[in-house]
């Protein structure tokens, strides 16, 4: 049952928030495009959170398997601080993809314009740990205080159906190992 | 060089009871009068003085020393207590004078009584407001239509409520569902979806986007049969 947990991804969904997913991007890039969308828009504070890293590694033919070339491509979550409307919002998401000038930014835009509403991933997908955060800056009383409480919640609820589910699967393994020693405790007296 | 003149004593400083030193005094000499001068410059006392004094011999009677002392420190004479004289052996002016110093006295310990017993008064007033609890403001009253839209508009809650969104794959197929709500029913929505299926339901569409009060008020209805969409739904609780 655990493993089925893996396969449905847990997320904050809002209009108000404004939220990017920056992926493949250093993190200095990340922060300075942060820090651009602050100051363009007034929009208070900021948190960037890594959600993942992938590791590129390349090899010449005949090396002995020795690393030629190593590569580590980072993927971060933005989320501001004030709240706006869902024009603003939308209007903000499209000028920071544009600024990053990165294609999966754009095509998440595109995904969120069309949904009407933004999602950011919270819980952990697959073999992807879960979002951390990484940086902050500026007020963190608003928009962020509300995504940071629902992240905490559903952690905290996903940490208790896992514990559920194992006391569940426990149970039942009792049951058929009971059931196991009776049926050999039988066919021993006979 | 020319000799330096001796400057004379100022008069300014002089106060009334102080002995002037132009008075030169029987048996005191010059230069006793100088050396009492240059020792008291130096910030020395009349014991002080008079030590030195009597080490160099040139001591002389200690009170007539303090008068010159004080005239150099510009100190006025302590003021001794007057000698109470019987009423009866005063003069009629004498009396009159003395009658209206006592009632001036009296006066002025009244006027003080007074002023004292006012200012305690003050701080218990002062106390007592403290103590007492504001008085809560009323608010204002609203009737008729003005009544109905309040109770129309008023939120449930005061906490901020959370949005939720699961979403993922059921047999090949991508499904999105959205809740919004509060801690307790948000996480037992959260275990209907999650937890006992392990993905979200399979349905024939693929959005759903539902208030946690509404869901769990009848659950097989809106996740089996209820109200999804093939496209998303743009109606939010808040």
């Amino acid at each position: 049952m655990a493993t089925s947990l893996s396969n449905v991804v847990w997320g904050n969904f809002s209009i108000e928030t404004v939220q990017a997913d920056l992926d493949m991007m250093s993190k200095e890039k990340a922060i300075y495009l942060l820090h651009r969308a602050l100051n363009w828009f007034d929009l208070g504070g900021a948190i960037l959170l890594e959600s993942s890293k992938k590791e590129y590694v390349a090899k010449k033919k005949g090396s002995r398997g020795k690393v030629t070339y190593r590569y580590t491509e980072r993927n971060y979550l933005a989320v501001f601080d004030r709240p706006v409307s869902w024009i603003d919002n939308v209007a903000i998401m499209n000028w920071i993809a544009l600024e990053s000038k990165s294609e999966s930014l754009k095509l998440w835009v595109r995904m969120q314009c069309i949904k009407k509403s933004s999602t950011v991933r919270l819980s952990p997908k697959g073999s992807k740990p879960m979002p951390r955060i990484v940086y902050h800056i500026g007020s963190q009383n608003q928009q962020i205080k509300k995504f940071l409480e629902t992240r905490r919640f559903i952690l905290d609820s996903l940490r208790r159906m896992r514990k559920k589910e194992s006391v569940e699967s426990n149970s039942l393994k009792g049951n058929q190992t009971d059931k196991i020693d009776k049926a050999t405790s039988e066919a021993n007296k006979k | 060089m020319p000799k330096r003149k001796k400057r004379s004593i100022s008069t300014s400083t002089r106060k009334k009871g102080v002995p002037t030193s132009n008075v030169r005094k029987k048996g005191v000499s010059t230069k006793q009068i100088d050396r009492i001068r240059t020792l008291s410059r130096e910030g020395k006392t009349a014991n002080q003085i008079q030590k030195t004094m009597i080490k160099e011999g040139l001591s002389f009677r200690r009170q007539t020393m303090q008068g010159y002392v004080r005239e150099f420190r510009a100190r006025p004479a302590p003021s001794y207590p007057s000698k109470n004289v019987p009423t009866k052996y005063l003069t009629k002016k004498e009396k009159k004078e003395k009658e209206k110093a006592k009632k001036k006295k009296a006066y002025a310990k009244a006027k003080a009584k007074k002023a004292k017993e006012k200012a305690k008064a003050k701080k218990s007033k002062a106390k007592k407001k403290k103590a007492k609890k504001p008085k809560r403001a009323r608010g204002a009253v609203y009737k008729g239509y003005q009544q109905r839209w309040r109770q129309r508009h008023k939120r449930p809650e005061g906490r901020a409520q959370k949005y939720v969104a699961e979403y993922g794959t059921v047999l090949g197929e991508p499904r999105r569902i959205q809740v919004y709500g509060h801690g307790r029913q948000l996480y037992e929505v959260m275990m209907l979806i999650g937890g006992s299926h392990g993905r979200p339901p399979k349905h024939r569409f693929k959005f759903l986007e539902i208030d946690a009060n509404t869901l769990l008020a009848d659950p097989d209805k809106y996740l089996i049969h209820g109200i999804w969409d093939y496209k998303p739904r743009f109606d939010y609780g808040d």
